[in-house]
């Protein structure tokens, strides 16, 4: 079985405007899966779609047989995906660290 | 960041022990970064900072890794660093989808292709194996992680301020130490929006009307039920709570502007609200309460203010210093990246209004007590 498997699946941002019109993809365990595309294909919105922070207008995604489309980001973090979106992501730390795990006292 | 790290690893697990040896494991996987370890992640350069995007992620053991132009804006020579680590990544047992317009590093990298044209997945292919080739390995010093923060040690300092201002009374006016007791009270106030504002960046200007509420409840119930002060204020504590997670539940979806607006709003309607219900609330007269202590003899109320004052500063403090208080952090800092984490934004918020109007409500529970007189801010 597929890990993740994506069948027909359109989504977007706006009513009436699909992003993703429909899209079928499976991802085989242990691979590395590329999806190349040109400028605003929607290569971005297809991982935002499987994160959760869009939820598919039609069609479906699965994680192992199990169906993700509704869940929140959180859940679907929960489930073992993880997403590294463009730029930075890391936060700009700040000043304490005696309660970290790290800490030296 | 370090704090990065360990915050990626705190929204799955909560096992030191088990968060220290993934920690480790990213240092493994990126040198680079244990050398930056102590610094602000502001200060990394573009290729460590796409790193530690990178590691952040890994140390929650995802089993599939959800890779967005990883080397876009990158320099070259760090780009084939990025890569090779999504190789590494994948020898680790991890599927990888990634989307690029890379294309030669992303035919490289991949095993499988897609290509997709204004939102239509098109040709598929098996893309030939990499050129690159790169071993991770999982060495595990060992590393003992910081028992929990010395919490008796601050409980003693408060008792020692408490011991240093204890004595005020005795030297300054009845009226001075009213004006202390009013001081305390906004310092609770002020320490605790600073918890929902300052740390979790939610703007809210209806701070006081938690005040406001623990205040009327603990009075209301008084006069016209015969309810002992004490317990007022713990019913006090309770509406503000349960109105807090109403009005968190309704506002905290808008951001800044639109959530202080919201809020504003609530406050001026709970106030116009106590003006006109009169009869009741005896409206801008202000509702007669009585005093917790029987006289208005001000030291014992300064003394109860003090207490209630360094307690709740303590607790704040914990608050902010635990794991919560790192959630809430970057909530403020980068809403998105703290959902890409895992983090449910809005519970955590929602819980950091909950508690905000629970140290409002408390302080404005006692003050009311202290003062003789609810009233409406004018």
């Amino acid at each position: 079985m597929a890990r993740l498997e994506l069948e027909h699946v359109a989504a977007g941002y706006v009513e009436g405007i699909d992003i993703l019109g429909d899209i079928t993809l499976r991802v085989a365990p242990g691979s590395i899966t590329g999806v190349i595309g040109p400028n605003g294909a929607g290569k971005s919105t297809l991982l935002k779609t499987i994160f959760g922070f869009l939820h598919p207008r039609r069609g479906t995604i699965a994680l192992e047989g199990r169906e993700i489309s509704a869940l929140a980001p959180y859940e679907v973090k929960r489930l073992g995906i993880s997403y590294v979106p463009q730029g930075r992501t890391s936060f700009p730390s700040s000043r304490w660290r005696r309660t970290s795990s790290s800490g030296r006292g | 960041m370090e704090e990065n790290l360990q915050l990626g690893a705190w929204v799955i697990k909560q096992d030191r022990a088990r968060v220290a040896a993934r920690l480790e494991g990213a240092y493994t996987a990126f040198p680079r970064l244990r050398e930056k370890r102590r610094r602000r992640a502001t200060t990394l350069s573009g290729g460590e900072a796409k790193m530690l995007s990178l590691a952040k992620e890994l140390v929650t053991e995802p089993s599939l890794l959800l890779v967005d132009e990883p080397s876009a804006g990158l320099a070259p020579r760090i780009v084939e660093q990025v890569y090779a680590q999504l190789l590494a990544v994948r020898e680790q047992g991890v599927t990888i989808l990634l989307v690029d317009q890379n294309i030669n590093k992303a035919v490289q990298v991949s095993d499988y292709l897609y290509m997709i044209e204004r939102g239509k997945s098109g040709a598929k292919g098996r893309a030939g194996t990499s050129p690159i080739s790169s071993t991770p390995s999982c060495a595990t010093l060992s590393w003992a992680p910081e028992r929990m923060s010395p919490l008796a040690r601050r409980i003693a300092w408060s008792l020692l301020a408490f011991a240093a201002l204890a004595w005020l009374p005795l030297a300054v006016s009845e009226y001075h130490t009213h004006i202390f007791i009013i001081s305390l009270y906004y310092v609770i106030l002020a320490a605790s929006w600073n918890l929902l504002a300052g740390y979790a960046g939610q703007f809210s200007l209806a701070h006081h009307t938690f005040a406001g509420i623990g205040a009327y409840t603990s009075a209301l119930l008084g006069l016209y039920a015969g309810v002992p002060i004490l317990a007022g204020i713990g019913a006090g504590v309770v509406v503000a709570a349960i109105v807090g997670y109403g009005l968190g539940t309704l506002c905290l979806r808008m951001r800044a502007i639109y959530l202080a607006l919201a809020t504003w709003a609530f406050a001026e309607s709970v106030r116009l609200l106590v003006a006109v219900e009169y009869p009741i609330t005896r409206g801008d007269l202000g509702l007669k309460t009585s005093l917790l202590f029987g006289n208005a003899q001000p030291t014992p109320y300064y003394l109860l203010f003090l207490g209630l004052t360094l307690a709740s500063l303590l607790v704040i403090w914990q608050i902010v210093h635990s794991r919560v208080g790192s959630y809430l952090r970057a909530i403020r800092d980068d809403e998105e990246a703290a959902t890409v984490m895992g983090l449910d934004t809005f519970k955590w918020k929602r819980a950091a209004f909950v508690i905000s109007a629970v140290f409002a409500a408390v302080a404005g529970g006692f003050q009311g007590t202290t003062s003789a007189c609810c009233r409406p801010p004018r």
